[in-house]
């Protein structure tokens, strides 16, 4: 009796110990095989074009806020570049703000440190802004150092194809100067999202990427193209203005720690991801 | 009567019988370990027992048949309908039609013009507004507090439902109820109630 005990306790034992360790199953999220929608689709209950447009209206009442915790974090991380040098790889970020610094400075413009404070102080929209601190010079300036336009002229075309979880090119090696059009392509069976961001605008939303009230509130982007449905597509001429790595990501909860986050980035800016 | 979580009411009572009778069936067990002289109950205990047992399930049954028939009867009275099923009274019979799109992780609200909103269903105040909800993928839960609605959208099954927006204008929780997956706990979308222009120019 005392044994048959002794037996089951052991045989439990190992039970418990594999389904602890290795008998547990697929720890990554799996994608939903197939984009029900194609059959609602069929059936008449959305619409048949897979490009949506943008119904404007939440943004034009402001439902999405910055919340004001992103601007704190935002300069903390501006300030720790600046420490850096930019010596380091993953202050590459710092490394273009010093260089648009001293460009200013050369034409006597105001100190990056001041000009951010003007930033902040203009309020909402001021973060975006903030980045853009080189000295425009006639032509047409974009954000952060890349100027997205709907169309125009272009020296090469990248094709981006989402899928689950990840795009078809995560890394891109692009030179300043260079004018790429971008066709980026839903084609995954999720709606996804797609923007351009740079490290300082990442950090300033990152600290609260796993918060619940995540889908509740607004980051700011360089670009944002939001909810692609599955088959949708779109494209857009961007202009590499200064050396730099942007990163490109589907902000969705979670899509982009699944891995739907690649990096563009001239050469030797790269960041470790 | 109101417990420690600040539940009151039938739920209240049913978990202080609940919890005394684990503590109670605790207490003999480790007596009749750990005591001496074994305590032999007579048959009529036992009765008692069962019949206490038959008594919680009864009372248990009845105040949920209560909650449930009290519900349903706030649901359909007619000076309080905020939301319910659609009952095919034809689209005609809503302010607004709205397509819902519930994914993995989020709503995408197509509006009459054919625009999608990511996470904000706009609307005016009192208005009725029809929503079909459909999931792009698993089983998503559709939750409007403030408009007391509470769907399951199975996935290929277009589930149609009304609310009346609230008269307040402002911003309440939209929210997934059912376990989707990761990112479960961030699918949540606001009902906006925006008076718009007009109002607005009445009141200034």
């Amino acid at each position: 009796m005392l044994k048959s005990f002794g037996i089951i306790g052991l045989v439990g034992t190992v039970v418990v110990g594999y389904l602890v360790t290795a008998g547990v199953g697929p720890l990554r999220q799996l994608p939903p095989e197939v984009s029900l929608l194609e059959g609602f689709r069929e059936d008449g209950f959305i619409p048949e074009n897979r490009n949506l447009p943008d119904d404007h209206s939440a943004e034009d009442v402001g439902v999405f806020q910055v919340p004001e915790q992103d601007e704190v974090v935002l300069e903390a991380a501006l300030e720790e570049m600046g420490d850096m040098s930019g010596m380091d790889m993953s202050a590459t970020g710092g490394e273009a703000m010093a260089e648009g610094m001293d460009m200013a400075t050369a034409e006597g413009e105001e100190p990056m440190a001041e000009g951010m404070d003007m930033a902040a102080a203009e309020g909402e929209g001021a973060m975006a802004e903030g980045m853009n601190m080189s000295p425009s010079s006639g032509a047409e300036m974009g954000e952060g150092g890349l100027l997205i336009t709907d169309g125009g002229e272009y020296d090469r075309v990248i094709e981006l194809t989402m899928t689950e979880w990840g795009f078809s090119e995560m890394n891109i090696e692009v030179k300043v100067g260079e004018r790429i059009k971008f066709v980026v392509v839903n084609d995954g069976e999720i709606p996804h999202e797609f923007m351009f961001m740079n490290g300082p605008l990442m950090a300033a939303a990152n600290y609260r990427v796993t918060r619940a009230d995540w889908s509740l509130l607004e980051h700011e982007a360089l670009f944002e193209k939001a909810l692609m449905l599955p088959g949708g597509d779109f494209d857009m001429v961007v202009e590499i203005q200064e050396a730099g790595s942007w990163m490109f990501m589907c902000m969705l909860p979670y899509h982009m720690q699944l891995g739907m986050m690649g990096q563009m980035s001239t050469p030797g800016m790269a960041m470790s991801m | 009567m109101e417990n420690a979580l600040g539940i009151s009411g039938p739920q209240a009572i049913m978990m202080a019988i609940t919890a005394s009778f684990t503590i109670l069936g605790m207490v003999m067990l480790l007596a009749a370990m750990l005591m001496k002289a074994r305590w032999k109950p007579s048959y009529a205990v036992e009765f008692v027992f069962v019949g206490i047992m038959l008594g919680l399930a009864w009372y248990g049954d009845l105040t949920s048949v209560k909650t449930y028939t009290a519900y349903q009867a706030n649901l359909n009275a007619e000076e309080r309908r905020i939301s319910g099923n659609y009952d095919g009274l034809g689209e005609e019979a809503f302010d607004k039609v709205v397509t819902v799109i519930a994914f993995q992780w989020g709503f995408g609200f197509i509006n009459e013009e054919e625009e999608i909103s990511r996470n904000a269903l706009m609307v005016k105040p009192g208005e009725t507004v029809l929503l079909k909800i459909m999931s792009n993928d698993v089983i998503h839960g559709f939750n409007i507090p403030v408009a007391q609605i509470t769907a399951e959208i199975d996935p290929d099954e277009k589930r149609e439902m009304w609310i009346r927006a609230p008269d307040e204008p402002g911003q309440y929780l939209i929210q997934c109820v059912n376990y989707c997956g990761i990112g479960h706990a961030q699918m949540k979308a606001w009902l906006v109630v925006d008076a718009g222009e007009e109002n607005n120019g009445e009141n200034s």
